[in-house]
């Protein structure tokens, strides 16, 4: 062992170990990461790792035989020890990037047949065009790509509108694959079976990031604040004669025969009628924004006792547009609210029981790709309450999901469903919509959650949002509105990996989980997924374009493999 | 008995398919049209277009345009239609590998190949180009040609082998 170094005064474990151990040991000079990788050390647990069990003093039941032929000091174990203690067990283990080998790689051209094969649903002529630019070199399959969602579209002011039958299917494949990424597709209907679907499209969530893909110039912020919705426009050789039904068993009942009504009946037993604009049915021909004042419903109706019994009902001064957004954009989208909510008609929120939960847990499993609980105990024990009448609050666990979900739901606890009219059938169509209170600023805040408080629905309110991301990271915030969250969710690394995740599920075959990335050992095939996802989602939150995130999707070695992931082999 | 030996080695063979996703039903309709003939398009309504739950590929709630001609009801655009309920607008987009999808093929496919037109149609084309475009990607049709005597074929034996072919659904 080489003698000690003039003016030796170690002060953390780097010192101890260059001193006394990488003469011989030289592999102990790599970064934390790798010496985790390599199961020499276990993150926070010193007694565990094999370079402080092999110290002699430190008194483990290790081996306790080094270094060989001197002891260390009292000083410089502990240096050793709160180093190893000090490691998060977040801590991710350094791997080298995958090595791995594509069996058949498609050429330029082939790479542009898949994507339009994708995108059209028609195989590719071999006398295209496009084909004979790549074949000559003159451009790329990923570029060829892009060129086919670049035009299939044109803008007009702030209408989209395809070019042709070929950006009617493009588009037409966009829209399908981002409504499928929200499960609700079933407006509330107790009493009303299709009204509300003639009037509000239950796939116009996805419509938010149609629009943006097509239209550049509305960004991923646009997407998630403000109130605005959006309208497939159509067009059909002939007029659909027949009113949306649900199952195809169904009796049909014709349009012409039935009129929109709102309000309780009158005396005579008649109704007062409105001509709202229903949605547009046949071939897709664009995307449209809704004008703020189209389908003013002048009034609503307050069922207490939905199902059973709608008398007495009340009629509700409305004066609004039924496609309204509630702030937030797409997570406030009337249609992404109604569809979610959770509560049956007339049900004011109440702040315990009676809180639209359906939401926010779809909002984080829809958005962010995660389920919940996604808090830790030590998260959430300062919210325990032993004293209520809730169950959920009493219970640590319960609660791991309720902090961050009943914090959310509360954006939305002035919102209500309530019928148009309070009643349909022989020649009448009601349909659902959400009222929303005014906030009463009279009232004061409310500092713990309560168990149920009668005003809730009205209440100034700010929720502390409160979530883990996938990398452990706990992001807290006072949100107030629901374009301050939308704002939040931006800012969250899930919401990019959820994206991606999505598209490259679509074009590839490959669903990579989110909980993926935390996971500390991981196989071959596992590592190279977290690479591709990883690099697509930071690449995504970089450039914020879904656009860039769709061509970088082509460049993945499953988009350019002829058997998509299978056709990888792993080194 | 020989009926049955083709259709058990066609089924055993299309289990050599790698790769998923598959295609959906509206690239399946499509494709078999461009390759064998528009006439086609009652049977693969019939055989492909309705079987959302085994091909995928989301019905279009607002797509569906109704009219009533003669006193029955006729879908305007098929394509759209959501045949048991509105909730297939939420299937995959993407297809998947089955047994019930592999049967239905196999079953469209032997119409296909007693379809006279569609052997007219195949006949019309010089066979090895017409096989060499049949495929998107070039090693498909390598593979193809190894295991299958285009020349010698018979036309009615050489769609059915295209047809029942797994690679083309892998787009």
């Amino acid at each position: 062992m080489k003698k000690m170094g003039i003016g030796y005064s170690p002060q953390n474990h780097r010192d101890v170990l260059n001193e006394k151990c990488l003469h011989c040991h030289s592999y102990l000079g790599q970064s934390d990461e790798e010496l985790i990788s390599q199961n020499l050390i276990v993150p926070n647990k010193p007694e565990k790792s094999l370079v402080y069990r092999y110290l002699k003093g430190s008194n483990v039941g290790g081996k306790e035989n080094m270094p060989p032929k001197a002891s260390l000091s009292n000083k410089e174990v502990l240096l050793i020890k709160n180093w190893i203690k000090s490691i998060s067990p977040q801590t991710e283990i350094a791997s080298k990037p995958s090595q791995f080998q594509i069996s058949k790689t498609l050429s330029e051209g082939e790479i542009y047949k898949r994507c339009y094969s994708k995108l059209t649903d028609l195989p590719l002529s071999a006398q295209d065009d496009r084909l004979k630019e790549i074949e000559e070199g003159d451009l790329s399959g990923a570029d060829a790509c892009m060129l086919l969602i670049g035009n299939a579209t044109k803008i007009n002011d702030s209408d989209i509108i395809v070019q042709n039958e070929l950006g009617s299917r493009i588009l037409l494949n966009f829209q399908k694959l981002h409504s499928f990424w929200f499960k609700e597709w079933n407006f509330f209907t107790a009493m009303s079976t299709w009204g509300t679907f003639e009037l509000l499209d239950p796939t116009r969530t996805g419509i938010h990031f149609s629009y943006s893909l097509f239209n550049p110039q509305y960004s991923l912020a646009d997407i998630f604040s403000g109130q605005r919705s959006f309208e497939l426009t159509r067009q059909s050789k002939q007029k659909s004669e027949f009113l949306i039904y649900k199952f195809k068993n169904e009796p049909r009942y014709k349009i012409n025969d039935y009129k929109y009504i709102y309000g309780l009946s009158q005396k005579d037993g008649s109704y007062k009628s409105w001509n709202p604009s229903r949605v547009q049915t046949g071939k897709i021909t664009g995307i449209k924004m809704i004008a703020k004042n189209e389908d003013i419903l002048p009034i609503v109706v307050d069922s207490k006792d939905n199902q059973k019994e709608i008398n007495p009902a009340t009629e509700i001064k409305f004066k609004k547009s039924i496609h309204t957004g509630h702030g937030g954009g797409i997570i406030g989208d009337e249609a992404y609210i109604s569809l979610n909510l959770g509560q049956d008609l007339g049900k004011k929120m109440d702040g315990g029981k009676l809180l639209p939960r359906r939401w926010s847990n779809a909002l984080v499993s829809e958005f962010l790709c995660r389920d919940l609980p996604v808090l830790k105990t030590e998260d959430v024990i300062q919210y325990v309450q032993p004293n209520s009448t809730l169950p959920f609050r009493k219970n640590e666990s319960c609660m791991k999901c309720h902090v961050t979900m009943d914090n959310m739901a509360g954006l939305v606890r002035n919102v209500q469903q309530t019928y148009s009219a309070d009643a349909g059938g022989d020649g009448w169509i009601h349909s659902t919509h959400l009222r929303r209170f005014e906030i009463d600023d009279k009232l004061e805040f409310l500092k713990t959650a309560p168990d149920k408080d009668e005003y809730f629905y009205k209440r100034p309110y700010r929720a502390l949002f409160k979530y883990r991301d996938v990398n452990d990271k706990l992001i807290v915030k006072n949100l107030s509105s629901l374009d301050e969250l939308g704002k939040t969710i931006l800012e969250i690394d899930d919401f990019y990996y959820c994206t991606s995740k999505k598209y490259l599920k679509y074009f590839t075959g490959v669903d990579i989980p989110l909980t993926l990335i935390s996971k500390r050992k991981k196989n071959a095939k596992e590592r190279l997924q977290v690479e591709v996802l990883k690099k697509l989602g930071l690449g995504f939150k970089k450039s914020k374009s879904l656009r860039s995130l769709i061509r970088s999707i082509y460049e993945t070695p499953y988009f350019k493999s002829l058997n998509y992931e299978e056709g990888i082999v792993l080194k | 008995m020989f009926k049955h030996f083709i259709l058990i080695s066609l089924i055993v063979a299309s289990f050599t398919i790698k790769g998923e996703p598959l295609a959906n039903r509206f690239y399946v309709k499509n494709f078999l049209l461009a390759k064998f003939g528009k006439h086609l398009e009652p049977l693969l309504n019939e055989t492909i277009i309705k079987n959302i739950s085994i091909f995928n590929g989301p019905c279009d709630i607002y797509g569906q345009v109704v009219v009533e001609e003669k006193s029955k009801l006729k879908e305007v655009y098929p394509e759209a239609t959501c045949y048991s309920d509105i909730s297939q607008s939420k299937v995959d987009m993407n297809g998947k590998k089955s047994t019930l999808r592999k049967a239905w093929i196999l079953k469209t496919c032997l119409a296909i190949s007693k379809n006279e037109e569609s052997i007219k149609e195949v006949n019309s084309q010089d066979r090895k180009k017409y096989v060499e475009s049949y495929f998107s990607y070039k090693e498909d049709y390598k593979d193809f040609i190894k295991s299958f005597d285009i020349k010698n074929s018979k036309t009615s034996e050489l769609i059915l082998k295209l047809c029942t072919n797994q690679r083309w659904q892998r787009i």
